[in-house]
Formats: C-alpha cells, sequence, structure tokens
C-alpha cells in the first residue's frame, strides 16, 4: 500500500514538471485552443512553419525581435516581407478581425510560453496597451 | 514458460500475417465503368471500360502546356489549392512534400497541384510558390489554366470539389483530397490531404501501384 502511494505521488510529480509553472494552466489550455484554430493552419501546431512559404514560430530570431507586436500581429496580420533565421519571406498574413482582445491575449500568452519559453503571464491591461499602441494612425 | 514461448511465436505469426496480406492488396479501380460488347474473331466479346481522366490542357508554373499526353505512362498524384489559402492547404502541401521527397527523381512518379484561384495565382507566382516549397524539377507541376475547365476536372475527373464561396476564409471552399491517378489514368485511390496516416496509406499504394 506505502509502495502504490509512493508510486502514485512519483507520478504527479513527474507530471506536474511538463506543466507550465507561473502561467495560469487554464489560460494555457485555452490559448493552445485558439491557436490550434487560428493559427495551426499556416505555423502548424509545431510552429515549423512551410517551407520557405509560412514562416516558422519555433526557434525563429524573429518573434523574439517582434516580441511586443505579438498582439498587432495576431489583430492585423502582416504585409511586409520579413526574414526569419536567414529566410525571406513574402506571403501576407491576413488578419483576424473576429479575435476578440480576451482571445488574443490568449494566443498571445501561449505563443509565449510555447515558443519563447517565457513563463510569464501578460495582463489583459498590457496587451490591451500593446493593441492600442499598434492600431493608432 | 512454455506457454510464454507458444504466445511469443503466435505473436510473430501474427505479425507475419497481417504485414503480407496489407502490403499485397491490389488497388481498386475507382469510378463509373461500363461493359462493351464487341467482335473479336466471330465471336461476341464482352469487357469492362474504366472511367478515365478527362481531357484536359493546362500552363505549369514554367509556362509548359501540360496534357493528358504529359503524364500518359507515369503514376500521379493530383490535389486542388491556392496560394493565399488560410485554412487546409498549407497543411496539405507539407503532406505533399513528403510524397515529393519520397519519389524525387523516379521518372515514373508525378504531383499535379491545381491552383482553383486562377486569377490571383499567376505563373510567376506559382514558380515562387513551388521554389520555396523546394520543387525544383518538373515532377512536381503547379497548374493553372481556366477556371471553369479546373472545376470542372476536379469535380468530373478527380472526384473533388472546388468551387468560390465567399463565406469561407480565403473565399473558395474545396476538398483536401489527394487523388491517386495509374498509368492508365484512372483514379486507384482518395485519400486526405490534411491527415499524415492517410498520406502515409497513399505512399505505400503508390508502391503498389508501381509494380504492377
Amino acid at each position: 500500500m506505502i509502495q502504490w502511494v509512493l508510486g502514485m505521488l512519483t507520478l504527479l510529480a513527474l507530471g506536474s514538471c511538463n506543466q507550465p509553472s507561473g502561467m495560469n494552466l487554464q489560460a494555457v489550455k485555452n490559448g493552445q485552443r485558439l491557436y490550434d484554430i487560428h493559427c495551426a493552419n499556416c505555423h502548424q501546431q509545431d510552429g515549423a512553419g512551410l517551407a520557405a512559404w509560412i514562416p516558422p514560430l519555433a526557434q525563429s530570431n524573429h518573434l523574439l525581435a517582434v516580441r511586443l507586436s505579438i498582439p498587432c500581429i495576431i489583430s492585423n496580420g502582416m504585409k511586409q516581407p520579413i526574414v526569419v533565421n536567414g529566410v525571406e519571406y513574402n506571403q501576407p498574413m491576413p488578419a483576424n478581425p473576429r479575435l476578440s482582445e480576451k482571445e488574443i491575449t490568449y494566443i498571445t500568452n501561449y505563443v509565449e510560453w510555447y515558443f519563447l519559453k517565457n513563463q510569464q503571464t501578460l495582463s489583459q491591461d498590457s496587451v490591451n496597451l500593446l493593441l492600442r499602441q499598434c492600431n493608432q494612425p | 514458460m512454455n506457454n510464454f514461448l507458444k504466445t511469443i511465436f503466435a505473436f510473430f505469426i501474427g505479425i507475419v500475417y497481417f504485414s503480407s496480406c496489407s502490403h499485397d492488396h491490389p488497388l481498386p479501380i475507382l469510378g463509373n465503368r461500363y461493359a462493351v460488347t464487341k467482335e473479336v474473331n466471330g465471336q461476341l466479346i464482352t469487357d469492362s471500360v474504366y472511367q478515365q481522366i478527362p481531357p484536359f490542357s493546362l500552363i505549369n508554373q514554367d509556362s509548359q502546356i501540360i496534357t493528358n499526353q504529359s503524364v500518359l505512362g507515369k503514376i500521379y498524384v493530383a490535389d486542388f489549392f491556392f496560394t493565399s489559402c488560410p485554412t487546409i492547404c498549407p497543411v496539405m502541401k507539407k503532406e505533399m512534400i513528403k510524397v515529393y521527397k519520397k519519389y524525387k527523381g523516379n521518372p515514373q512518379v508525378m504531383m499535379l497541384s491545381h491552383t482553383i484561384d486562377p486569377e490571383f495565382d499567376t505563373i510567376a507566382l506559382l514558380k515562387d510558390f513551388a521554389t520555396r516549397l523546394g520543387a525544383d524539377g518538373t515532377q512536381w507541376m503547379f497548374l493553372t489554366g481556366n477556371k471553369d475547365s479546373i472545376y470542372n476536372l476536379a469535380e468530373q475527373g478527380y472526384y473533388a470539389t472546388a468551387m468560390p464561396d465567399s463565406t469561407e476564409p480565403g473565399g473558395y471552399v474545396h476538398s483536401g483530397g489527394f487523388i491517386l491517378i495509374d498509368k492508365q489514368q484512372r483514379v486507384r485511390g482518395i485519400y486526405d490531404g490534411t491527415n499524415s496516416e492517410s498520406v502515409d496509406e497513399l505512399l505505400k499504394d503508390m508502391d503498389i501501384l508501381l509494380k504492377e
């Protein structure tokens, strides 16, 4: 019996290692669900992108460089060519006008957590602030 | 111990049995067929005639005209897409890259990707798309042409759906199928180009078809 309890505790401990610390688990799950619906068609679930047509998000030097623009890019899309890990991409990314600010916050935090390994959660207010900056004329 | 060995033995027999039957099945011939009766040496002989890909005439990424003649005697995989597609196309292309990589350089195998948005997908854009996907030769063709003939070819030849639909993201609705065509231009299998396991089935079936 004691062995069984110890075994279960070990399993629990191992399982918790894979969970994000410092970030709300439910928020990550919400972000992942939204990412799968709105982003994964093109960027792929694992963030690999598609050859030299759609840029990767995983191991992307560009994602780190445009970090503060992530909410704006999710919302407004992109038109200008970009260079990611030495490859030039110029396929425009469509805007996502149907996404609410709350949904953009979930996706931003998921992208931060999954691709940039950031454990800190961006608050709704911070994301709103970032969104207001990019929507100024 | 004896029972254990018996179980192991039965397990391996099972593996051999199932792997042998999954490798050797002949592929069905899909589509309509009709019987033709003709007179040969004074005797009436009835034969089945199978539906073939209807005559087509399209243009590839290198501005060459591509017709049924271009694929005669080869097996090929056909699909329908458009470059600005925000939905299933990128996954389909990722899977088609897998097919291309496996058969690259094999003169008996081709891939025909048809754009369903020929107004936007110019020949120059298709060439750029092909290059960016790593398709550098003429084995993987990116085809454009008259819009209606592409749609008719999709529906009547390849059992695929392709049409404009303003309610869809990107403006078009189309099926994600990969259609396998044999050397006599008959449909031999339809696979889900958005599903990696289904495309693995396609790769196995292509090997079978190549041995026919």
